[in-house]
Parts: structure tokens; sequence; C-alpha cells
């Protein structure tokens, strides 16, 4: 008697679902909104002023646990907006074929110059197109939305005198950054500006794919 | 190391009669559009999943992102596929079942990498069990990439085999985008591959010289130097040593050492009458064998230290610990005859470190393949050697 | 003879475009049932789906298993299809027409639907595969206990209208009542005890053990590839269609309903219970071997014999005359 009625309550249950909208989201068409921590790809970020976040420091490449990153610095030199002299860049190359998305290297960036991405890479045809050199990685900071986390923003996150973390604070202390000539930069970043969850903008929601015909 | 691959096509016996029939030729331009629909519309899907990326796999085919609507369903057999994605660590052990799985694909078939694990290896990629990336055995179409990549991004990887594929058909060539010079930017695995022109010939023998000297420096039995790290101080946290198994190897077996960090040592000869013994005193389950490899120093020779543990049933458990040393040629008796729950775990022993176990009834490997060389787990296995062919 | 053969001719098309669209159908419907949206890329609202299956499907290569019985191999899919079809040979279209009209039609119709079984035997013995083995011995085990509760309840309607003719059970039931309603005692219980085993006859789920993908990779239908499986898998939705028509002509007056009667009442009510079999199919999970034997043996069988002798007993009462 107990799988009789467990059978009509089944069948009851698959009525119901009948009956109820679909859930699907129509994907190509309609990107599900993605939570602000949502993580895949990289970019590099420029300050307000137009100039290079990253200081070369070799932070993100000592921390990764998978050995993806690999940064070749470039001597230092006078810093084209302030005058300063610091260290850049020369090839900052990003392997994410091997990437487990951990964000530890966004953690331990000095500068707030290495920040994941909420737009996925688009899935390749040869593993040499998912590495990230240091063109794709700045270009990815205007295409492409940025997720949260940065690495002030986690610093003041773990410090237990700031307690939970706040967004709209002001810019954020970044007491523990040996970056003499740049100035904190955490707000002001335009990709890391906190953006709204639910709308993500037209540019990032339309991406270069094709429905089926 | 940059790959283009060649556009595989495979086109069906039916396809070259119609070429062959003066009027039908005529019609092979729109059929041949019509066909390629068909191909793209239908791609169904040989669910080769081995871990976490398999989840978010069985999520694509659910209600949010829904695989069906692109005319994509699972098939359990290989045979009604399409396409096999990839979607998880792939072993050494795995990769000849997968390339198997994929040669009773029929034609026209594809293969997608779902995540990092196939793509590369992951951070596994320098393991000696892992593949570093299957398309070292089987040819990969599309790379999502993700750590795992989320539904819609595995959906989006369909898409763009779609894509592929109507690129195929037309005898294009697949675009790339411009592709930086990988052999300039990657930095190498942190163990050169056999076969990489950059590996130096001597450095096998270099690696084995290094996994030797990287072993703990200590005689046997005693107590390490604090300082030297190897060892944990003995401290009032050292649980208490059982006192009716201290009395029992002290007065029967001769044994008077009794480190605080170390299990006592039994020697092999009287390993098995240890056992019985405390077997007839209550010690009925059989808790673990732990083997480990020490390589050969000055003043002692290449063992084996396997350790046995055993337990007491019921309110207030005893745990019985000691351990066997053995020169590594020679035999540890097997304790299969009085706990059947030694049998796997001792051939798992046997399988990482090549303890050899006398008495064991079925001493096969059981976690590594049948033509494996060597035993992973020793000391002085090198890390690449004997992994072929991906390594 | 000329009207016979375009007859079966026009028969054939509409019953194979109509499982063509009963793929789609099917896909449709367990999609909703699962709050999905299904089939939706390819022509409107998906319904060129099964085209582009079949599209594929002619395109894919042929594999022949080492170690085949290669004529046994290419013959059995073929066949999977033709033995489901000819039963619809004898399903009376509209008063007084099927393509062959015979006085022992529901004989040849059980017949034919037993028959089906021994391509896929051949199917599962040619492969060289042993889940294709095991699948086709489960297959055949399954048809033949199922068999018995089939004819039992077959023979309710048979009793109850005195003739084995479809078409004449169906002018029976346009005269007097529809057995599936009216006698309610012996009427509805044979009809349900009917769909279950035609549903097992047909091994779908929740009787789907011989293609049981946890233990047997896909069944029967392991090692075959291309059109050689669409053949297979065209074969097991004739079979529900056919199988869901031959119900509505039994139980449900066929052709028979208000206004004028005609092949629309019998297309709506195949279409009714095509929807109600798969309906069961996705909500139910699958019987285990043995739990499917006894469903069997010790209900339905029981159950049939008890319902033939119900229905020869209405008979004796005389009040459908």
């Amino acid at each position: 008697m107990g799988y009789f009625v467990d059978t009509l309550n089944s069948i009851g249950a698959t009525v119901r679902n009948f009956l109820r909208p679909p859930v699907t989201v129509n994907y190509p068409a309609v990107i599900r909104p993605r939570p602000e921590r949502y993580h895949t790809s990289f970019a590099l970020l420029h300050d307000a002023p137009g100039d290079e976040l990253c200081i070369g420091c070799l932070a993100c490449e000592r921390i990764c646990p998978s050995f993806v990153i690999e940064i070749k610095q470039a001597p230092k030199r006078e810093s084209p907006v302030t005058g300063k002299k610091r260290g850049y860049v020369e090839a900052f190359t990003l392997n994410l074929t091997a990437c487990i998305g951990c964000e530890l290297c966004v953690q331990v960036c000095p500068t707030d110059a290495l920040v994941m991405l909420r737009t996925p890479e688009k899935p390749a045809f040869c593993r040499e197109d998912l590495i990230l050199d240091v063109k794709r990685l700045y270009a990815n900071e205007k295409e492409k939305q940025a997720a949260w986390a940065t690495g002030s923003r986690l610093i003041e996150m773990q410090d237990p005198n700031v307690g939970q973390p706040k967004v709209e604070k002001k810019p954020a202390p970044v007491a523990a950054a040996p970056a003499p000539a740049v100035t904190p930069v955490a707000a002001s970043t335009p990709a890391a500006a906190p953006a709204p969850v639910a709308a993500e903008p037209a540019a990032a929601a339309s991406e270069p794919i094709k429905g089926a015909s | 190391m940059a790959v283009i691959e060649e556009p595989r096509s495979y086109f069906h016996p039916l396809y070259d009669v119609m070429l062959s029939t003066p009027g039908l030729s005529v019609g092979v331009a729109p059929l041949d559009r019509l066909l390629t629909w068909g191909l793209k519309n239908a791609l169904w899907v040989f669910p080769m999943a081995t871990s976490c990326c398999g989840i978010e796999l069985m999520a694509s085919a659910a209600a949010r992102v829904d695989l069906d609507r692109m005319g994509t369903i699972m098939r359990a057999s290989p045979r009604q596929s399409d396409v096999m994605v990839v979607a998880g660590t792939i072993t050494v052990k795995m990769a000849p079942r997968v390339r198997r799985l994929w040669d009773q694909m029929p034609e026209p078939k594809w293969c997608i990498a779902m995540g990092s694990c196939a793509i590369s290896g992951d951070f596994y990629r320098n393991l000696y069990p892992v593949v570093p990336g299957i398309d070292t055995f089987i040819p990969v179409d599309v790379y999502v990439p993700g750590c795992p990549p989320n539904p819609e991004a595995l959906m989006h990887g369909l898409m763009r085999l779609q894509e592929k594929i109507g690129l195929q058909r037309e005898g294009k060539l697949v675009p790339s985008e411009p592709r930086p010079d990988f052999d300039a930017m990657v930095r190498p695995p942190a163990l050169s591959r056999i076969g990489d022109a950059a590996r130096a010939a001597d450095l096998s023998d270099r690696q084995e010289q290094a996994a030797l000297t990287m072993c703990p420096d200590a005689a046997p039995g005693v107590v390490e130097d604090e300082e030297k790290g190897f060892a944990q101080p003995a401290t009032q946290a050292t649980p208490p040593l059982n006192t009716e198994l201290v009395e029992l190897l002290r007065d029967r077996f001769g044994v008077t050492e009794f480190p605080l960090n170390a299990p006592p040592v039994v020697s092999a000869d009287k390993h098995l009458e240890l056992a019985a013994t405390l077997q007839k005193m209550g010690y009925r389950q059989f808790l673990f064998v732990a083997a480990s490899h020490r390589p050969a120093k000055e003043g002692s020779e290449d063992l084996c230290e396997v350790a046995y543990g055993l337990r007491t049933v019921g309110a207030g458990t005893k745990e019985a610990i000691w351990q066997v040393r053995v020169p590594t040629n020679q035999t540890v008796p097997s304790l299969v005859p009085l706990f059947a729950g030694a049998d796997w775990q001792e051939r798992e022993q046997y399988d990482l470190v090549g303890v050899k176990f006398a008495g064991h009834p079925d001493l096969r490997r059981i976690m590594m393949s049948d033509d494996w060389v060597g035993h992973p787990l020793r000391r002085d296995y090198p890390a690449d050697k004997e992994c072929a062919p991906w390594r | 003879m000329i009207f016979a053969a375009s007859l079966a001719a026009a028969v054939v098309i509409v019953v194979l475009s109509a499982t063509a669209l009963a793929l789609w159908y099917e896909r449709k419907l367990a999609a909703r049932m699962q709050t999905r949206i299904g089939p939706q890329f390819v022509g409107p609202i998906g319904l060129f789906q099964p085209v582009a299956d079949l599209l594929k499907l002619v395109q894919k290569e042929e594999i022949v298993p080492m170690g085949a019985d290669r004529v046994l191999f290419a013959l059995a899919p073929p066949l999977t299809v033709i033995f489901a079809l000819a039963a619809a040979a004898f399903v009376p279209l509209w008063p007084g027409v099927a393509v062959v009209r015979s006085d022992v039609g529901v004989l040849l119709v059980i017949g034919f639907g037993g028959l089906a079984m021994v391509p896929v035997w051949m199917a599962g013995w040619a492969s060289f595969n042993k889940y294709a083995l095991l699948g086709a011995m489960r297959a055949v085990a399954q048809s033949i206990s199922y068999g018995v509760p089939l004819v039992l309840a077959a023979m309710v309607p048979v009793i109850l209208a005195g003739t084995m003719d479809l078409d004449g059970i169906t002018q029976f039931q346009a005269t007097h009542h529809w057995f599936g309603l009216w006698p309610i005692i012996p009427g509805l219980p044979a009809f349900i005890l009917f769909l279950l085993a035609m549903l097992a006859e047909s091994n779908r789920i929740p009787f789907d053990i011989p293609e049981a993908e946890s233990e047997l990779v896909a069944g029967v239908t392991t090692e075959y590839t291309g059109m050689q499986f669409g053949f297979v898998y065209l074969a097991e939705y004739v079979h529900t269609v056919v199988g869901a028509a031959i119900g509505s002509v039994m139980f449900l007056g066929g052709w028979d309903g208000p206004f004028a009667p005609g092949l629309h009442w019998l297309l709506l009510k195949t279409l009714c219970l095509f929807t109600f079999i798969y309906w069961i199919r996705w909500t139910l999970v699958r019987l285990r071997a043995d739990q499917l034997m006894t469903l069997c043996w010790k209900w339905l069988v029981p159950a049939g014999l008890g319902l033939v002798f119900l229905s020869a007993a209405w008979n004796q009462t005389g009040w459908s005359r």
C-alpha cells in the first residue's frame, strides 16, 4: 500500500512541476546574474591617472600554489604620470589552463593591481589561447567586469579590528603596502568599484556568442 | 610545442556515392549545409566525468542551464555519442581507459576538455600519477577554462564546438587568436619532461641524488634533535604508552627501546607471533598498515619500515602499534591469515612502497596500473622517469 | 488491393512521422516536468530536433564490433522497426477500415508485440558484448512474463464484445459503452493492467531494466552506432505509439466519439494515452529485476485471471445487451 501511495504522490509531484514555469535561464540570450565575488579570469588595472598599478613585486608569483604566474621585472624608471621612480613589469604571463581560482594572488597584491573577473574567458580552440599575457590582462580591464575582491579589501576583511567588510568605506588603508610611489587607489579604480549584482552592463552581458542557428 | 591541428573531417560512405552520382552532385552544397546543421544541433555527450567538474557537467544538463535546449543529451554508451566531455583529473591509470572509450566512439567525434585538470593537469600536473593535460593522448577540440567552469561555460564551450564544426565542414582552418609565444612565456614544468630538449641527460641521476639527500638523517629508534625539525618533541601531549603492550614486548619479545614518537621495533621473524598473541589478548580489530622507505646511507642499508596497528573492540579501547624494519629486498610476514582486513591495505603498501609480504594470498598492484614500473612512494623513485608516455 | 496498399503506405508514413513528432513531444514533456524548457534552438520551439537527430545519425560511422555476427547484427535493428510497425496494420482507422481486417486481430497484435522481442535477442546475441547480451536476456525474460497479463487483460474486451476482431470490438463499444469506463469492475482494472503490461512489453520506465544505464551501459543497443541505433531508438517509440493506439481501440472506443466518429478521435485518444505513458515514465524510478517478476507473477497474473472470470460473469448477467 505504501508503494501505491508513494507512486500517486510522485505522479502528483511531476504534475505540479509541469504547471510551474520553467526555471531555465536562456543562457546565450540571458546571462544569469553572477554573484559579486564570482571570479574566473584575471585583469591588471591602471590607477585613476592612468599609470600601471603593477610594480612587479613578484608577490603573486611566489604565492601561487599552482605556479601559473610568470613575471619579468622591468628596470625601475620614472612614472610618466607622477614622475617618481618605481617598478614596472616587462612581462606578466598568467597560465589560465592550470589556474585553480584560489584568489591568493589577488589577496597578496600590495597595490591592488591584479583582480579577478566575473566575466569568464571564452572557451578556446587551442590551449595557448588560454595564456594571458600582459596585453590581454590590460585589455581585460577595459572589456570585462571585475569581481569584488581586491587585495586591500581582502586584507580589510581579515583584520579583526575592522570586522566585516564595508564596501562603501573611504579609500582602504593600504597599510602593508610597500609601494611608496603609488597612492592608495582601491576605491577609485574604475573596475573595482562596487557594481550592482543584478544588473550587469550590456557590454558584459553580450558576450561574443552566436546562438545556434 | 604549439600544435595547429589539421581539420579532422569524416565523411560517410554515402557521401562519396552522392558525389559520384551525376544527378545528385548538384545538390551537394545545400545538402552539405543541411548535414552540417544536423551535426551541429544533435551533439550527444559522453560524460567522461572523474571528479568535481563532473558535478558541473551534471548541473549543465539540469533545469537551470538546460543543455537539451541545444539538442544535447547524455548517452551512456560511447558508440552513440559525438562529444566526449572530459571533466576532471585524468590519472595515468585512467588514461588508457579514456583513450579506449575515445577510440570506441564513431566518427565524426569531438572532445571537450572541461576544467583546468583536463586541460593541463592543474596543480597536480607534476605529480607522478597525473596526466598533464588530456591532449597528450587524445585530440581536444575545445578547452573550457575554469576550476571548475560553471554550467554556462560548458554550454559556451559546446557552442564554440558548433562554430568549429561549421568551419571544419567548410574546410577552413580553425582561426586562433593571435597567440603569444608559448615556449618563451610560460614557466616550464618544475620537472622537465622526457623528450624535452631542455632536459639534461644526467637529470634523472641528479634527481635521484636530490631525493636521497632530502631524507631525514637519523639513526633508527632515536628521538631526533628538536632543532632539525624532523621529529615532534616528546612532550606531555604524546599519548601514554600502552603499558600492556610494553610489558608484553619487553618480557616475551626482547624489545628494549620504547621511543616516545615512534612505535617500538619488532624483528620480522617474531612479528607474526606478536600479532597472534595480541589477537588472543583481545586486539581483534585491524587498524592499519603503513610503510615508508628509508634509502641506504652510510652504516645502514636500504630499509622499509612497516608499522602495524591493532585495537581492542568495545569500551575503553586500547591500541597496539609496532613496526617491523626489513631490508627492501626481504619480505615481511603478512597478517592476512590473522586479519582479513589487512588484505587490500598490504596490497596498497606493496604497490606504493614496494614492501613484499610473505604469505599474502593475492599480492598484486591495487592503485597503480598493472604495467607500472617501480613504486612511486619510494624515496629513490625519480618522479618523472618511469611514467611513460606522459612524462 | 491498390487501396489496401496505399492505405498501408499511408499508415507507415503517418506512424513514422507521428513517431518523429513523439520524439520531440516526449523531450518537451519531460523537460516541462523537470521545469526545463527542452529543445528550443532548432526550428520553432525546437520542432526540428528529431530531424537534426536523424541527419546526425545518418552521418555517423557504422561500427561492427570484432567478433560480432555480422548478418544478425545488421538485420536486427530494421526488424525491430518492422515488427513494431506491423501491429499498426490491424488498428481500425475509421468504421470498417483497417489496413488488414482480421477476425483474430487481437491475437495477431499481441503476437507481433511478442515477436518484437526476437530482433532484440538477435541484437543482444550478435553484438558480442556482455552488456548487450545481459540486456537482451532481461528483455526477453520480461517480455515473456508480461505477455501473460497482457493477454489476460486483452481477453476482457474480447469476452465482453464477443469477438477478436479489433474493428468488431470498436463497433461494440460504439453501440454500447467504452470498456475502459463501463463495466467499471472488469473494465477499468483491465485497462490499467493492459497499460502496465504494455509498458513492460515495450521496455519503458519503470520497467526498463533491459537498458539500465547504471548496470548495462545501454542494454541491447550498447554496440549500435549511427542509423542502426536510430532504428532501435525509433522502434521503441513506434512500439509505444502503436501500443497506445491499440489500448485506445480496445478500451477507449477507438474511432468512436461524439459528433463525427473517425480517425481524429483515434489520434486524440492515442495522444492522451501516449502522454499518460510518458508522464508515468518521467515520474517513476526503475524496478529491480526481482520486484519486476514479483509484480508480474504474484499480482498482475492473478488479477488478470480474476478479471477474465469477472468479465465472463458480466456477460452472463446480460446487462450490456
